[in-house]
């Protein structure tokens, strides 16, 4: 599943720090300003493909696999999972797309948005991040919070680990595990068409690094590096979100230095990307032209 | 005097399987305080070094491949070294070994100094020291030389597999091989039809069979990367399928006569030359020198610019290879470039001949004619010193990395032991290491290796075999699951012991065992 639009992508691999391929693309005019999106979760860098769509064609966009996603390789031992790692590989891609001296707006969605934070701290993210949008993500307490296994206390966070880790087959795709699956990730009203996109996305993710990266999730503590996130920041959740329900958002927006907004979308689920694509690509427009400068012409 | 140079509780020479597995576990059970000594500029060792065109593994790389670091991806069955080497750099990169390699380090000596409890370890980039020392530098890491009258005289290209000259380009040459080991037959089908002329310099044939190597399919792929233990299923049954191969070995070697059978059949598929058929067809019985795997090697060697030669070579001259046959008379080969297939030094390796005990005695001259070991990993009068791929735990039919694995968990196992105990100081007890060289000559009776009749590497000068495992590989693990304290002389870590709250139950833990 590709996104068909900025014309061409420019495909490369990045080499991370510990050698991993990763799989990125860059669209759109190269002197535009940057924006950088990582993904969530289970998908692939296709699941921003709606919010591209939406965005203004000056722009750069730049997308990745997440490593264990898409066609980007798959750890070989358990060390290659980590919160440091998805930081890591943002890192890398950063160095590899925007050019030196030069800034980019950041955006992460659910696990995205974790790596966004990871990141924090690295010099190579403070260097390049101009501004960051966050959405549909926590930093700490996932499976606590979640609400997305309708069980009382306990039992609930127990249902959401399990979710989370269990490394199994997801089983066929129909009708029936297609409801469960909307039930869980995206808001009442989602388009057919975009449950559908991210029944495929969810389907194609490989067990093994679903599992893994769940766990990473599940033992997420990342507020320390959340904290050191000094650049403006757009913090946006859906209400009806159950992965990571809006307690999150405005934990996350307490965190921050420099939040300026932590906006509630009414009736939406956890697939920011796929729910409410032109709220977003305003939002990365709005961001981009505030706080990227745009190159002297001679440049 | 300078400042002291660097100390690290351990410091581990190589970074191929043997020290980016150490490496790992040392991490994995929470010791950052170590070091890795590197003479090259990356990780990989022997599987970085042999780039020679071909260069695969002899072992289903579903088995040879960490235990910890199952890969889904492997391409094929036998994976060429481009995909082991990748697989090595990553396992290494993910759990951040590369942070404590120290490259372009090679080690020059290592003495042990009692008086400081530490080994002191010269490299020609600066000195550190360590508590305890772990040699990862295997059997293949040296290539060996052969001691031909002339061989430097050579004026055309000469260089050895082990160190392929990649800018050299073949094509059109008058290439000579010397050597018919596990390496030539890779890269001799690969070169043969780029040559002018090739002539293979053939001592003695090795038995040669059938490689069953296969892309590895999508559906497997799927399996691998969807179904858990999928993996560990396959890689148990290769695993269990290879350990049978020992039955013929070191237990019955008559049934190596069905191997002889193939290695035939495989011969007359391709060869149909009867004199070539004579010349290929080794005259000892199959395993005692490796076994090796090609499809291509005979086939390669029946086209009409190969020639293989059996004479014995007598002097390299500056433009050829000069043979006598057995009547004595000379033949002079003209080439304008010789590959050198000569192998290792596997019976005498090389980090024996840099490591020094108390005495000044190197381990090399320590040993003498008889290189042994304790569970192939310790070394009586070298305390706090392991080695790994040491002595007796080289294999002929299964994956080395097995054997790897298994005396990094012994050696694991002891360190905890040490630091469990208050303890600083471990030399194995003479007379242990006695007990079980004495068990190892006994199982060696009646194998393959000792009775087969050929020179292989597996012996040394006195014809004992003191490199491969002569029993099944389980056995090993079983003898290195535990650290085994009452084999070893113990010294009780007087500063941790005085003054510390637990003084009174150190000695009661370590009891008699502590000297």
């Amino acid at each position: 599943m590709a996104t068909r639009h900025l014309g061409q992508a420019r495909e490369l691999q990045v080499r991370s720090a510990d050698g991993t391929l990763l799989h990125a693309e860059v669209r759109g005019p190269e002197d535009g300003p940057t924006v950088v999106l990582a993904h969530c979760w289970a998908t692939s860098l296709a699941s921003w493909g709606p919010v591209v769509r939406e965005l203004d064609p000056s722009l750069r966009v730049v997308l990745y696999d997440q490593r264990g996603h898409g066609r980007t390789q798959t750890p070989i031992t358990r060390a290659g999972y980590g919160a440091e790692k998805l930081a890591e590989d943002l890192c890398a891609v950063l160095e590899a797309t925007v050019p030196e001296g030069r800034k980019a707006v950041v955006a992460g969605h659910s696990m995205g948005g974790m790596t966004v934070m990871a990141a924090g701290a690295h010099p190579v993210f403070q260097d390049r991040a101009a501004a960051v949008l966050l959405t549909n993500t926590g930093c700490t307490q996932l499976p606590k919070r979640s609400t997305a296994i309708p069980l009382p206390g306990p039992l609930g966070t127990l249902g959401a680990q399990v979710f989370l880790k269990a490394p199994l087959p997801l089983g066929p795709r129909n009708a029936l595990t297609t409801a469960v699956l909307k039930s869980m990730v995206m808001g009442r009203k989602s388009d057919p068409r975009m449950v559908r996109l991210c029944m495929r996305m969810v389907h194609a993710c490989a067990p093994v690094s679903r599992g893994a990266w769940g766990r990473v999730i599940s033992e997420l503590e990342a507020e320390e590096t959340a904290r050191q996130i000094s650049v403006p920041t757009a913090v946006l959740v859906g209400t009806d979100d159950k992965l990571t329900p809006p307690w999150h958002a405005h934990h996350i927006a307490s965190l921050l230095k420099d939040c300026r907004e932590v906006r509630e979308i009414p009736g939406a689920g956890h697939m920011g990307p796929l729910e409410y694509p032109e709220t977003l690509a305003g939002l990365l427009e709005d961001l981009a032209a505030e706080h990227v400068d745009v190159l002297p012409a001679a440049a | 005097m300078t400042e002291a140079p660097p100390h690290f509780r351990v410091a581990i020479i190589g970074s191929g399987f043997a020290g980016i597995g150490m490496a790992v576990r040392l991490k994995q059970a929470g010791l950052k305080d170590f070091v890795v000594l590197e003479r090259a500029d990356e990780v990989g060792g022997t599987w970085r070094d042999n780039s020679y065109p071909g260069a695969a593994c002899d072992v289903p790389s579903h088995l040879y491949s960490f235990s910890f670091a199952l890969n889904p991806n492997w391409s094929r069955s036998f994976s060429p070294q481009p995909e082991i080497f990748d697989y090595m750099k990553r396992v290494a990169g993910e759990h951040g070994v590369d942070r404590h390699v120290r490259y372009g380090h090679d080690v020059r000596s290592a003495h042990w100094e009692p008086e400081g409890n530490r080994w002191r370890i010269e490299t020609d980039r600066g000195t550190v020291t360590a508590q305890f020392l772990v040699s990862g530098a295997g059997p293949l890491a040296d290539p060996s030389y052969p001691d031909i009258k002339g061989l430097e005289t050579f004026e055309g290209t000469m260089f050895h597999s082990a160190d392929w000259d990649h800018d050299h380009d073949l094509t059109g040459r008058r290439i000579a091989v010397i050597g018919t080991g596990a390496s030539a037959i890779q890269f001799v089908p690969r070169i043969q039809p780029k040559a002018g002329k090739l002539t293979l310099f053939q001592r003695t044939a090795p038995w040669v069979m059938f490689r069953h190597d296969r892309d590895i399919t999508r559906l497997e792929h799927w399996l691998y990367r969807n179904i858990p233990f999928a993996q560990q299923i396959a890689r148990k049954s290769i695993y269990w399928g290879r350990e049978s191969y020992v039955l013929g070995f070191a237990k019955n070697p008559k049934l190596l006569s069905v191997v002889e059978a193939l290695g035939r059949a495989n011969i007359n598929r391709s060869v149909k030359d009867p004199e070539l058929r004579a010349k290929l067809t080794p005259n000892f019985r199959a395993g005692c020198k490796r076994i090796l795997m090609s499809n291509d090697y005979y086939p390669a060697l029946a086209q009409p610019n190969a020639d293989v030669v059996t004479d014995g070579i007598v002097e390299i001259r500056p433009n050829a290879v000069v043979t006598r046959d057995a009547s004595g008379r000379e033949t002079e080969h003209e080439v304008d470039t010789i590959i050198l297939g000569t192998g290792f030094h596997v019976t005498d390796p090389p980090v024996a001949r840099r490591i020094f005990n108390a005495e000044g005695q190197s381990m090399a001259d320590h040993w003498g004619e008889d290189v042994q070991a304790f569970r192939g990993t310790t070394v009586a009068g070298f305390p706090n010193a392991f080695v790994l791929a040491g002595p007796n735990t080289g294999l002929g039919h299964t994956s080395q990395v097995f054997m790897i694995e298994a005396q990094i968990r012994y050696t694991m196992q002891a360190l905890k032991y040490l630091c469990r105990n208050g303890l600083d100081r471990m030399d194995v007890r003479p007379r242990a290491q006695e007990a079980y060289n004495e068990m190892l000559a006994r199982s060696m009776e009646g194998t393959v290796w000792v009775t087969g009749g050929c020179d292989s590497w597996y012996l040394n000068e006195n014809g004992r075999n003191t490199t491969l495992w002569p029993t099944f590989t389980w056995n090993f693990a079983l003898r290195t699951r535990w650290f085994d304290p009452h084999n070893y002389d113990l010294r009780v870590d007087r500063s941790r012991a005085r003054g510390s709250r637990r003084s009174d139950r150190v000695p009661a833990v370590s009891g008699g065992r502590a000297r």
